[in-house]
Parts: structure tokens; C-alpha cells; sequence
């Protein structure tokens, strides 16, 4: 399957039909791979696709990053299915056109939830939460794809939710707010999860605003909460699901639990699925006849 | 140092009742900035503006409190004052403790803590009010009407009667509308063509009255007072300076199809105009049915043609014409289709005859679409009109018989939650009694009956009508038709009398159902097209359904007619007449002021995500691209325009980058107001 990717990532680079594709490639110890950018035909050898390779690539392609201006006209980009739900989600915000990007689709079966959890395989112990019940393990929207694609039934739900979720929802909105309370106590604001979101494309993040400062950039309770109630609200019909926040976190905050819920909700409200669509517009500025207004009591 | 001055009002005992308003206006004076308070009885009476006008002056304050009533009663009184006193009228806000205070609380002590809070969050707030200046737009003085039938003719006489530009857009060939179709109008029976076709013709002949017929408004872009509007002239294929409208070309002509005037009772010419009276008296060629533009074949018209304007090979044209207001008098149609519920339902337009096996199959019970001779008000009115298909004689569609019984059955599609819509469709009432009158007069020995729901009958002379009709002779049923069944050569009408609880059979020559008025088809698409709201059934929303019942939501654009609601012509006349005092009002200054509360951009931290453009109702926000100083492009990013922007703040909310601000409630007023309010969370 690589080979094919990177005999196609050869012939782009030959033909200058792109000027870079973006993969992976062997990382600094046996569990990890690194993301790579490759300008050269003859680099392509060191492309790689394995369940190791749990970044998001298409943090690359949005406009807030370095990437973006190095006068790249057009860019190859191996994705995953997810990812590619993430690239999706950049054109119709339009952050991105179709035709800036190459995308080289891989057939996956999963990914693992952190590097430190490979052991050699892929297993029901190590499985990321967000390759459960995924659908587009065979791609949605691609270039290229390596053999034929299959035709997959996409109308379903979003992927499961991931158990946390459910579990954090029984529990009564005090304790619920106690398990917040404690997990947040270890946040000391590094913006992590923001840096490796593939969808944070504000040129100054509201965080960062100075008049008025709208969320206090202290780490105490206060400055934590509205930090991240504020990331999650603007992510509402936005997130792709790529999971990127939990893993980036250092603290271990299971920060993403917040999109997977509000993921749920949007799709029980206006069963909505971002990443599928290049056109559709997410559900809170668009209106329709037949939104459900039952909240209006 | 911010020098505020802070006038608390006692609005008589309305406000002192509930609130020590002395302790208010102490406790202000003691707040940072605060130089000057004020506790007086009636701020908005004449002492109490001169009191605020002299603290400005001699005080020279640079911000102002009111703490009054709510700001939707004297924000403007005291703007103004302000400004007479030489203060930027937008450093001066109101502090509603009237309203949302006073009014709400019983406990004085509750009441006065309140009062503070709410005066102390506008001190903070006002600290960062900045003086705005309001907008100046430049104005066309030229008025768009979209629709030629009788709203649209009166509302483009009153305006050029004014000496306004005016530009009609009709979108077939005549004007005239569906009251053009009309026999007689109630409650006088004065016949609707004669009253309709001088003002028609007075229109034609207005120096300064353009009319587009057969043309459509294709795109509207720009703002109140300088809309441009892209006009699509359908190609008529007869060239309009060269016609003098002899006839010789649709008398000639040897093809025919369903008239679209005359209801489908008859055919007319595929060179026609829609009825004699037409204006303009240019024919225009049907280029769906015509067999010369079709397959080149035919083209006696332009043999016949004395002056030679036949042009098979005319096309499309576009006209872009600026305006600066615009009328939308689109009007209204019948509820199509609903013959489908008496088991009636026919084609529109077709007999039987002409069915074709599949068209049977589709038809809901075995005996449907053989019901020709139920027939909806509009083609009553073409079957009583002296210039209708049979000359004014009532005469039945299937036969040509004259109908010996009638039955008319009142709220056919409204007040009808199940199958129609739930609005009352408010003419019905009237035309059917004017229907069995029409009836009664052209048929003596002739028998009607009205099965009706309620009467209603609310207007100059409508009750008095109703009850003329039935001393002519129709007999008035209350209850409802469950179904019409062929009968021979007739119909039965199985209904039921509710008033004394049995059921009635009706053999009936003839049924005329008062069909429910509904907004024309496509009228959705109208909206979208102007930039304008309208409600579930495709009506347009009025402003303010009291106040501003002929605005749109769209500055610069009013509703005249029924495509705003149900109405009948007085009303529709009255209306025209009131969106043209609008537009006259609008036009009687050289330029215009805008509000200067607006949304701007922050064009360097927009993304482009253009949120703002799908949210914003007013179509205010376009998307510009940014050059550095080279001219060469740099990125993308919104403006809003201040001539469409309405203020409502719809693209703040949806702005994630918080690079949209709207004047007067910034970022940071409104957070200053929050936190002088104060209070952790956490």
C-alpha cells in the first residue's frame, strides 16, 4: 500500500504538480513517527503508513501556521480518514480551496491512542477511542487512493463516543462538576490542545485578547474554566474528532471529552456531521424550517 | 479623567415609588468620573432637559446618565438634547430603571440596590463610549415598483404624481394583476375593469413612469437609497417602438394554447396579449409553444405584420438601473390544487377529454378529474365578466350549459389546519356574496347556496352586502362539504347544515369554491432575491406588524398589496398608497443620515471564515480583498457596509476571532458594564 503512496508522491514531486507532500516518516524512537515534509522525489523512500502514525497533518494546512507561507502553491497530503474529515472541514470554513491540495488517501484500520501504548500491534488495549466505529477507514474525499474504494455507508452517527463520555454523563451535574474541578486544578494553560488543533484558525485566539481580556490568562480556576468552556463552544459543529488535544496534553486532561459531547449533541440537534460536506455550513449560523426549537420552552 | 454627569429621574412616582432615587443619585456622585448628579421629578419634561442641557454646558461634561425609563422611550430626547448642547449625541446613555427595575420590584430597599447597580454598570460602560458621527449616504432619487397590478399602479401614480422617477417591473406582458381578472368588486359591484384600465393607461402615458413589461427583477444589490437593481427583459420578439398593436398578427395566428388569463377556460393566440385592454398593447410571442422559435417552421405573424416588428431572433435583456427604494407589490394566487380535496381534482387546465392514462392513474378516486364544473373564484370571475370567454353569460366549463343550481362553498384550503393553511383568507367571505349576487343577476330562475364556516364581514359596507345577498335569493348553510360526487349531469354536494344538525344533499350544476389567497409561488425566491424577510407561507414580514406595517426588514425596501398579507383592494389601495409616503419621506432629503451603530471589522484579524456573510439577514457584509502597498493582493477579509448594516449584531455573535464590532456596544463597553457588575464565579 506505501509503496503505491510513494510512488505517487514521486511522480507529483517529478511533474512539479506539487511542490510538497506532507507525511509520515520513522520518528525518533521505534514507537513514534514524525510528521515530514518531503521537497525531493528521491526522499519519498522515507514515507511511511502504520498505526503509530497518530498525528494530524492537517494542522499544516491552516493559515495561522508558518507552513502556509512558504509560497507552497500546492501541497500532497497523506491522509487518514479523520484527517481528511479535518481538511474537509478547512475548505468549507474556507480556510482552504480543493484545488491548493493533493490528498493521498491510505486505507486505515486504526490508529494508537498514544505512542507509549505500542507494543508492536494494534489491539483492543491500544486502540485510539476514535477508531471505534469509525467510518471512513476507507476515505471519503481523495486524489488518490491506493486500490479500488469501496463504498461505505456514511449516513450513520458520528463514531462512538468515546466511554468516558457516557460514563461522565451519568454521573450527577455536581459530581460532574467536582470531576472538572479537580482535573482542571492540574491545567497550567499551556495551549497545547489549541496549537494542535487542526480547526483553531483565529489569527489573534480570544484567549490573547487584551481589551477587553476576555479570559483571564491566569491558570487558577476562573482563567482555566473559561479557557477551555470557550474552546469547546468554539468548536461546536466544528470538531473533526482527530482527538489531538487529549494527546497533546501533558497534563493528561482528558480535554476533548467537551467536543465529543457537544459532537453528540449536534448530531442529535441537526444531525449535522462536520468533515463530510466541502459546502455545508456548521449548525450555529445557518438556519432552518425545520430545526428543532424544542429548547425554546 | 471622564467628567459623567448622572440624572437620575423620578418619572413622577413611577420610578420613586420602588426606588430611593436620592440614595441613587448620592451613591453616584461618589463613583470615579462622576461629576455632576441630578435627582429630578421629569427628566423628559422641558425643565428637567433644560436642567440637562445647562449641567452640560456649564459642567462641561463629556458623558451623560439618564437613569430613567427604558431607552426605547427617551433615548432619542435625550440624544438630541445633548447634541443641542454641544455633546456627542452618542456619549449619552440610558440607565432603565424603570422597565427592568421599578415596575418589577415591590421592595424599595430591593429596588434601590438594583437602581445602583444598573446606573453603576452604565458609568463603567459609558468610560469607553467613543463620539460617533452619523453617516452620510448619497441618495437616488428613482423608486422601483415590482408588480404592476393595482398595488404597484397606485403606488407609482402617487409617486410620480410627487414628481418621482418611477420604474414599474411587471413580469407578463400586461399590467393589471389578478384584479384585471376580476367582473364586479364589492361591496358597490362597480366593474373592476373600468375603474382598473384608465389608471392603467394613466400610468402607460406618466412622463415620468417607465414601465418594464414582461420583465423580471433578476438581482438586487446595494443599500437603502442606492439599491441597483438588474433587470431581465424577456425577449417579446415583437420590437416595442414599431408595434402599434393593430392585432393582425394574433388574429392571424394559426397555433393556440391554454390562456393564462382566462383561468384555462380558453385558448388564446401564441402571438397574444393576455386581454384587450392590455397596456401595453405590445403582443409578445409565447417562445415555449411557438413553432417558428421552436422548429423554424410557421411565422405568419410576421407576414402579416404592416410595420415589420416581428423579430424571431430577439434575445434576452439585462438593464441595470439604480434606484433608491424600492415597492414590492408581487401580490397573490389561488391555493393551486385544491380540488384534490372534494375529490374534484383535475389537471389545472385540462378536460377530461384529454387525460392521459397515466394522469387517470394518478388521480386520487375513480370518478376524479370528471368534475369539470367545479371551478375556483378566479374562473367564476372570468365566466361573470362581460369580456370574459363567454361574455358575461355564466355558462358551465363542461358543456356550456346554463347552471341551474349553484353551489359555492366558502373556506376551501383556509382556516383549514389539516389540508390548507390555518389564516383566515379574509375576501372569501365577500367575493362569494358577491359571486351569488353576479349569479343571481345574470340567471333569475337560478338557485345558490353558500355552505359557510362563519361570516365575516368586518369593513365599510361588508355587512350590509352580505346581507343584500341574501335577500337576492342565495340561501346561506352553516357547515362544512364532505364530498362532491358525479351525479348524471350533475354534482352532489354532500354536506351538512351544523345550525340544525342534519345532513344536506345538493344537486348542483355548477360548484364554485372561494379558495384561499396565498402568496404568489414563488415568492420565497422574491424574498431571497430583495434581501427580505417573509413568514412560513411566503408572505413578506412587515417591520413591526403596528407600527411599521408597510416597512420590510430591509431598510429602503416596503410592502405594498397582498404579497404582505390577505387583503382586499381598499386595503391594498390604502397600503400602496402608504409605502408611497414612505418612499416620499425617504426621498424629501438630498442625502441621508444613517445611524452610525453599525458592525466594523477588524480586517487584520478576520480569517475569512465568512460566518459573518452567511448569518448576517441584511446582506450588509461583503468580502474584500486587502492589498499591500505595491497592489498586490495580501488576504482576504469582511467589510460591512454602514448603508445595509441595521446594527442588530447578529455577526458579533457568530464571529469567533472577535474581529466584528458594532459601534456603540463594543467589545469593551459591554465587558466594563459586566464586570462593574462584578461578582466570581468560581
Amino acid at each position: 500500500m506505501i509503496e503505491a503512496i510513494r510512488n505517487q508522491a514521486r511522480l507529483l514531486l517529478e511533474n512539479g504538480d506539487v511542490d510538497v507532500v506532507i507525511g509520515y516518516a520513522e520518528g525518533s524512537d521505534p514507537s513514534r513517527t514524525t510528521p515530514i515534509f518531503i521537497r525531493k522525489a528521491e526522499d519519498v523512500e522515507k514515507l511511511i503508513y502504520d498505526p503509530r502514525c497518530i498525528n494530524s497533518l492537517p494542522l499544516y494546512l491552516n493559515k495561522r501556521h508558518e507552513y502556509t507561507r512558504k509560497g507552497w502553491k500546492k501541497t500532497a497530503i497523506i491522509g487518514k480518514g479523520c484527517d481528511i474529515r479535518a481538511i474537509v472541514q478547512l475548505i468549507a470554513e474556507n480556510q482552504l480551496k480543493r484545488d491548493e491540495i493533493y490528498i493521498l488517501g491510505v486505507p486505515c484500520e486504526g490508529v494508537v491512542s498514544h505512542p507509549e501504548k505500542w507494543d508492536g500491534s494494534l489491539h483492543d488495549g491500544n486502540r485510539a477511542s476514535k477508531c471505534i466505529g469509525c467510518d471512513v477507514m476507507t476515505p471519503h474525499e481523495t486524489d488518490f487512493f491506493p486500490g479500488d474504494k469501496p463504498d461505505v455507508d456514511r449516513s450513520t452517527p458520528y463514531e462512538a463516543t468515546s466511554k468516558n463520555v457516557a460514563t461522565l454523563m451519568e454521573l450527577e451535574l455536581d459530581k460532574r462538576f467536582a470531576f472538572w474541578r479537580t482535573d482542571f486544578d492540574r491545567c497550567f494553560k499551556c495551549y497545547a490542545c489549541r496549537e494542535v488543533c487542526p480547526h483553531c484558525s483565529c489569527n489573534t485566539c480570544i484567549t490573547d485578547e487584551t481589551t477587553p481580556s476576555w479570559i483571564d490568562p491566569a491558570a487558577h480556576k476562573k482563567g482555566v474554566f473559561s479557557w477551555h468552556l470557550t474552546r469547546a463552544m468554539h468548536l461546536v459543529g466544528r470538531c473533526t474528532g482527530c482527538g489531538e488535544c487529549t494527546r497533546a496534553c501533558p497534563m493528561g486532561i482528558q480535554v476533548d471529552l467537551f467536543n465529543q459531547r457537544m459532537k453528540e449533541v449536534v448530531q442529535e440537534s441537526y444531525s449535522y456531521k462536520p468533515g463530510y460536506s466541502l459546502e455545508d455550513k456548521h449548525p450555529l449560523i445557518t438556519y432552518k424550517v425545520d430545526d428543532r426549537e424544542d429548547f425554546i420552552k | 479623567m471622564a467628567k459623567i454627569g448622572v440624572f437620575v429621574c423620578q418619572c413622577g412616582n413611577n420610578i420613586a415609588r420602588t426606588v430611593d432615587t436620592a440614595e441613587v443619585a448620592k451613591y453616584c456622585s461618589e463613583q470615579d468620573g462622576v461629576v455632576h448628579v441630578e435627582d429630578y421629578k421629569f427628566m423628559c419634561s422641558a425643565p428637567g432637559q433644560e436642567m440637562f442641557k445647562k449641567a452640560i454646558k456649564e459642567k462641561g461634561l463629556d458623558a451623560c446618565i439618564v437613569s430613567a425609563c427604558s431607552p426605547k422611550m427617551h433615548e432619542a430626547t435625550f440624544r438630541n438634547a445633548a447634541e443641542a448642547a454641544g455633546l456627542n449625541p452618542f456619549k449619552v446613555e440610558i440607565a432603565n430603571i424603570r422597565e427592568q427595575c421599578s415596575w418589577v420590584h415591590d421592595d424599595k430597599e430591593v429596588g434601590t440596590v438594583k437602581s445602583k447597580d444598573l446606573t453603576k454598570m452604565m458609568i463603567e460602560r459609558i468610560k469607553f463610549n467613543k463620539p460617533l458621527e452619523r453617516y452620510v449616504m448619497p441618495l437616488t432619487k428613482r423608486a422601483l415598483v415590482v408588480g404592476g397590478g393595482i398595488a404597484g399602479i397606485q403606488a407609482a401614480l402617487d409617486l410620480a404624481q410627487a414628481g418621482v422617477d418611477v420604474h414599474i417591473v411587471e413580469r407578463e406582458p400586461s399590467l393589471g394583476g389578478n384584479m384585471a381578472r376580476l367582473s364586479e368588486t364589492f361591496p358597490t359591484l362597480d366593474c373592476s375593469q373600468c375603474i382598473m384600465t384608465p389608471r392603467m393607461v394613466e400610468v402607460q402615458n406618466h412622463p415620468l413612469i417607465t414601465v418594464h413589461a414582461y420583465a423580471e427583477l433578476e438581482q438586487l444589490s446595494g443599500f437603502i437609497g442606492n439599491f441597483r437593481a438588474r433587470i431581465r427583459q424577456k425577449a417579446k420578439f415583437v420590437i416595442d417602438d414599431l408595434c402599434t398593436g393593430c392585432g393582425e398578427c394574433w388574429e392571424k395566428c394559426p397555433f393556440s394554447t391554454e390562456s393564462e388569463f382566462e383561468m384555462g377556460l380558453v385558448k388564446r393566440p401564441i402571438i397574444y396579449i393576455p386581454f384587450p385592454q392590455a397596456v401595453p398593447t405590445v403582443p409578445v410571442i409565447d417562445k415555449t409553444e411557438c413553432p417558428k422559435i421552436l422548429k423554424d417552421k410557421c411565422g405568419l405573424c410576421a407576414d402579416v405584420c404592416g410595420p415589420d416588428c416581428i423579430d424571431f431572433t430577439q434575445q434576452d435583456e439585462i438593464k441595470e438601473i439604480d434606484f433608491g427604494a424600492i415597492i414590492v407589490a408581487t401580490g397573490f394566487q389561488l391555493m393551486p390544487n385544491v380540488y384534490r380535496e372534494y375529490g374534484g381534482w383535475r389537471p389545472p387546465h385540462m378536460t377530461p377529454k384529454k387525460l392521459t392514462a397515466k394522469m387517470r392513474k394518478a388521480l386520487p378516486r375513480s370518478d376524479a378529474g370528471r368534475l369539470v364544473d367545479v371551478i375556483n373564484g378566479l374562473e367564476f370571475e372570468r365566466l361573470a365578466s362581460a369580456s370574459g370567454p363567454t361574455g358575461g353569460q355564466i355558462r358551465r366549463p363542461s358543456d356550456g350549459k346554463i347552471p341551474e343550481v349553484v353551489v359555492f362553498i366558502a373556506c376551501v384550503g383556509s382556516r383549514d389546519c389539516n389540508k390548507g393553511v390555518e389564516y383566515c383568507s379574509k375576501i372569501c367571505c365577500m367575493y362569494t356574496a358577491k359571486h351569488t349576487m353576479l349569479y343571481q343577476h345574470a340567471v333569475h330562475h337560478g338557485k345558490s347556496y353558500v355552505f359557510y364556516m362563519d361570516i365575516r364581514a368586518g369593513g365599510k359596507g361588508y355587512e350590509e352586502f352580505i346581507n343584500r345577498a341574501q335577500d337576492e335569493g342565495a340561501q346561506y348553510i352553516r357547515g362544512r362539504v364532505s364530498r362532491l360526487t358525479k351525479k348524471g349531469e350533475k354534482i352532489l354536494v354532500k354536506g351538512a347544515d351544523t345550525l340544525t344538525g342534519q345532513a344536506v344533499d345538493v344537486e348542483a350544476d355548477m360548484v364554485v369554491l372561494a379558495t384561499a389567497m396565498v402568496p404568489q409561488g414563488d415568492s420565497e425566491q422574491v424574498a431571497q432575491t430583495l434581501g427580505i424577510g417573509y413568514d412560513k407561507h411566503g408572505f413578506f414580514s412587515e417591520q413591526h406588524p403596528k407600527l411599521m406595517p408597510v416597512e420590510s426588514s430591509t431598510g429602503g425596501i416596503f410592502l405594498a398589496g397582498a404579497c404582505q398579507s390577505v387583503k382586499d383592494i381598499p386595503e391594498t389601495v390604502a397600503q400602496a398608497s402608504a409605502t408611497a409616503a414612505k418612499v416620499l419621506a425617504l426621498f424629501s432629503k438630498d442625502e441621508m443620515m444613517r445611524d452610525p451603530e453599525v458592525a466594523i471589522v477588524d480586517q487584520e484579524k478576520c480569517m475569512n471564515c465568512w460566518d459573518c456573510v452567511t448569518v448576517c439577514p441584511y446582506l450588509a457584509i461583503d468580502r474584500v480583498e486587502l492589498k499591500d502597498r505595491n497592489g498586490n493582493f495580501r488576504k482576504w477579509a469582511a467589510y460591512v457596509n454602514p448603508g445595509l448594516c441595521q446594527g442588530c449584531g447578529i455577526c458579533n455573535t457568530a464571529c469567533r476571532s472577535k474581529s466584528i464590532e458594532l459601534m456603540g456596544y463594543t467589545n469593551e463597553q459591554v465587558y466594563a458594564q459586566i464586570t462593574a457588575f462584578g461578582g466570581d464565579i468560581i
